[in-house]
């Protein structure tokens, strides 16, 4: 009996042992083979592109202009195709959650181009604040809410809905790729993706706005989410508060940057109707936004920017400033839920950053 | 318990042990640690029991890989991880949908909207106008082969030329730009040659060869408001003013082969006039591909073919090339492309003549016969204007 007992427990001792060296040897073989070699000959034909693309990974990025441009947000309207699409129509429909009949899946309809965006908005039916969240890449506005596996966006919309807030989670370009492909044809119809989905959510937050009155409106962009935050803080209608989460804040030196290191996978992504990106920057973004913005960053990111913006800004106290850098311990998520909350309904007073006020010359 | 029970209780655990070891060697190879559990054993339960069950009210659609675009598309671009039913796909779906803007007859300031689209003249020499530099001289069969730089401020680079001079003084200068993949040397070992016994000098300029990492470039080059697809036709219509060409040479002319022809249409239009500009394989029409999503999207990841400063290929095709063109054009190509779909395109500006008479004074296109290659014998008898060996039309612009 007890020899028997004895083997019940060594047995599956010896199979445990045996799942680990199994796994130990296959770890062994990957390591022993040699990583694969990549033949930088092969990549190229010319010996003058060689050069050409040695020399441009050497240089410095160039030294770009920091100013502000007068008509900016004309620039960027036309730059963008922004509202070229037209107005509108936006169906409403039940969302088909097992659970909660108040979810409701938004289709904007543009007429020319015909394009159809899909939103989903998420109400209470008395809160009077909405609050806009835009995704970045890889996610989706169901994982925004809380519908689908969790990723970096922390269900942050289903979260603020729990917290009383009502939320609007856009479908925004998920993938870039794809987001590349149809930027290149939307500049074919007079637009971009940009333009185009800046559009969408300015329609589309405008009639919810209008429909049910809030008094609060909030855009809380992430990542590439942060981008269309940041445009529409120039050609939407002025709103509460405008978030933008962990968005490339010196745009033009990112790009440069990202090519040098090879790291640009779809350059198309960034073509224009009329090349503004290599003369516009934050600047113009802050000088004429509309509404009060807070930019949520890692602290390097904000060292690394705050030079940039000495040019037309002078550096005040983040407590009570319109534009508002604020500084974020993980870099790569949103913020913990409290402080989002405290962000959204509350500003930036009290978190470690800056603001920043126009200098008097350019106010002028 | 009898020896035979005992035997086969130590084969079990014997086998045990070995499945136990295989299972962690597998495991270990198809990364089951690196993934989420949660993720793993949904994978495994899709597999043998349908849909994976999460909280999400549609049913998944995902490939096994986690890449709906691999299924859809044979390509696998995306970075989603959703496993709804992604509305990435319905919203591309209505973008290929999209019915392609209709080019009309003729582009209205196509020479400014090129150059605006190719930063031509944004586009900046170095500091002493234009500093040619040779670098290497070497003979090169009756020939004297130069090396050259030309430096450029904006952008800053320099872009290289092999310039083979005869040693006889000749009044004959071809221009080569390649396709990609190729390089000036090589073309020049190909096509220069027989022309320089024919009595050319050849310059054979280093154009784009990787198309990836152009496009890489490119996306930085356009902060500064320049583009290599300008680069390269300012860089041979700067080289042919710095060395006072058309006053050297009775006759010059420019061949560009595949993305070279692109360069060399470019070049038509945006320079003074050569003599003569032959066209030769390449995109003659921007839009051709624009109903092919796959083609498209393979080429946009490139991101190289169709991007330019501005959204210069929407409503622009070859015969604003050749309607604005400052040179005359000759364009060799698939003889049946040639008879239907540019034909098609072109007719309403001109007059297609079925036949490649000498006294023609419009662009020509020459046939080239199908699956031969040919492209010693075309371009030796274009270069010697030897019309009667070659099949072909003209085009002659209607009036206005």
């Amino acid at each position: 009996m007890r020899r028997r007992l004895l083997w019940i427990i060594v047995i599956p001792i010896f199979v445990l042992i045996a799942f680990g060296l199994g796994s130990g040897t296959q770890v062994m073989l990957e390591t022993f083979q040699p990583p694969p070699r990549v033949d930088l000959a092969q990549r190229f034909y010319s010996a003058s592109e060689r050069q050409l693309w040695e020399r441009f990974v050497d240089d410095p990025p160039p030294s770009f202009e920091e100013k502000v441009e007068p008509n900016f947000p004309e620039l960027l309207r036309a730059a963008l195709g922004y509202g070229s699409l037209g107005d509108p129509a936006i169906r409403s429909q039940r969302y088909p959650h097992p659970i909660d009949n108040s979810i409701r899946e938004l289709r904007i309809a543009f007429p020319k181009p015909e394009l159809t965006f899909r939103a989903l908005y998420w109400r209470h039916g008395k809160a009077d604040t909405l609050v806009v969240v835009l995704h970045g890449f890889a996610s989706t506005a169901d994982k925004v809410l809380g519908f689908d596996k969790p990723d970096y966006m922390q269900f942050v919309g289903g979260r603020l809905f729990n917290d009383g807030l009502d939320v609007l989670a856009f479908g925004m370009p998920s993938d870039p790729v794809l987001a590349s492909a149809m930027n290149s044809r939307l500049t074919w119809h007079g637009t971009t993706v940009e333009g185009a989905w800046s559009h969408a959510v300015c329609e589309t937050m405008g009639a919810l706005r209008d429909r049910h009155g809030y008094k609060r409106v909030i855009v809380y962009g992430v990542r590439e989410g942060g981008r269309y935050a940041d445009v529409m803080s120039v050609l939407c209608r002025p709103v509460t508060r405008v978030v933008v989460d962990g968005s490339v804040l010196d745009r033009r030196r990112a790009i440069w940057r990202d090519a040098q290191h090879q790291q640009m996978k779809q350059p198309i992504l960034f073509d224009q109707l009329v090349p503004i990106e290599g003369r516009t920057s934050i600047s113009d973004f802050l000088a004429h936004s509309r509404s009060p913005k807070i930019y949520l960053a890692g602290s390097f990111v904000l060292d690394e920017i705050e030079p940039r913006l000495r040019e037309n800004f002078e550096q005040i106290h983040v407590n009570g400033s319109r534009y508002a850098f604020v500084a974020k311990k993980r870099s790569r998520s949103v913020p913990k839920l409290p402080d989002i909350l405290r962000l959204l309904r509350d500003g930036a007073d009290g978190f470690d950053g800056f603001g920043v006020r126009l200098k008097k010359r350019l106010e002028e | 318990m009898s020896v035979g029970t005992r035997a086969a209780m130590l084969a079990l655990t014997i086998g045990l042990i070995c499945v136990s070891a295989l299972a962690g060697f597998i495991a270990s190879k198809y990364e089951v640690f690196e993934r989420d559990p949660r993720e793993f054993i949904s994978r495994v339960v899709l597999k043998f029991d349908g849909p994976e069950p999460l909280l999400s009210p549609y049913r998944s659609r995902l490939s096994l890989d986690g890449c709906q675009c691999a299924a859809s598309w044979r390509i696998c671009p995306c970075g989603s991880t959703t496993t709804l039913p992604p509305y990435e796909q319905e919203i591309w779906k209505q973008v290929l949908a999209l019915p392609m803007p209709d080019a009309p007859p003729l582009a209205a300031n196509f020479r400014t909207r090129l150059s605006d689209a190719v930063g031509y003249d944004s586009i900046l020499p170095d500091a002493s106008n234009l500093r040619i530099e040779t670098f290497a001289t070497r003979p090169f069969g009756d020939a004297t082969l130069e090396s050259l730089h030309l430096h450029y401020e904006r952008p800053k680079t320099r872009v290289v030329a092999q310039f083979a001079k005869r040693t006889e003084r000749s009044e004959k200068l071809l221009i080569l730009l390649h396709d990609t993949g190729s390089n000036g040397e090589r073309m020049l070992m190909e096509t220069g040659r027989p022309s320089l016994r024919e009595g050319f000098d050849v310059v054979a300029f280093d154009v784009t060869s990787n198309t990836t990492l152009l496009g890489i470039v490119n996306a930085a080059w356009q902060l500064l408001g320049v583009h290599a697809a300008g680069l390269w036709p300012r860089a041979v219509c700067d080289f042919a003013e710095k060395h006072q060409l058309r006053q050297q040479y009775k006759r010059i002319v420019v061949y560009g082969e595949g993305d070279g022809a692109r360069y060399a249409g470019y070049l038509a239009n945006l320079c003074e006039a050569f003599d003569t500009i032959i066209l030769e394989g390449g995109d003659s029409d921007p839009s051709a591909d624009y109903p092919s999503p796959l083609k498209r999207v393979h080429r946009l990841f490139l991101g190289y073919w169709h991007d330019h400063l501005t959204a210069f290929p929407a409503r622009t095709s070859i015969r604003d090339i050749l309607a604005n063109s400052r040179s005359r054009l000759i364009l060799i190509g698939d003889a049946e492309d040639y008879r239907h779909r540019l034909r098609e395109l072109v007719e309403p500006a001109y007059d297609w003549r079925p036949s490649l008479a000498a006294g023609a004074t419009g662009t020509r296109l020459v046939f080239r016969p199908e699956a031969v290659r040919q492209r010693e014998r075309l371009l030796g008898a274009v270069l010697a204007e030897d019309w009667d060996a070659l099949e072909g039309a003209s085009l002659h612009r209607r009036l206005p």
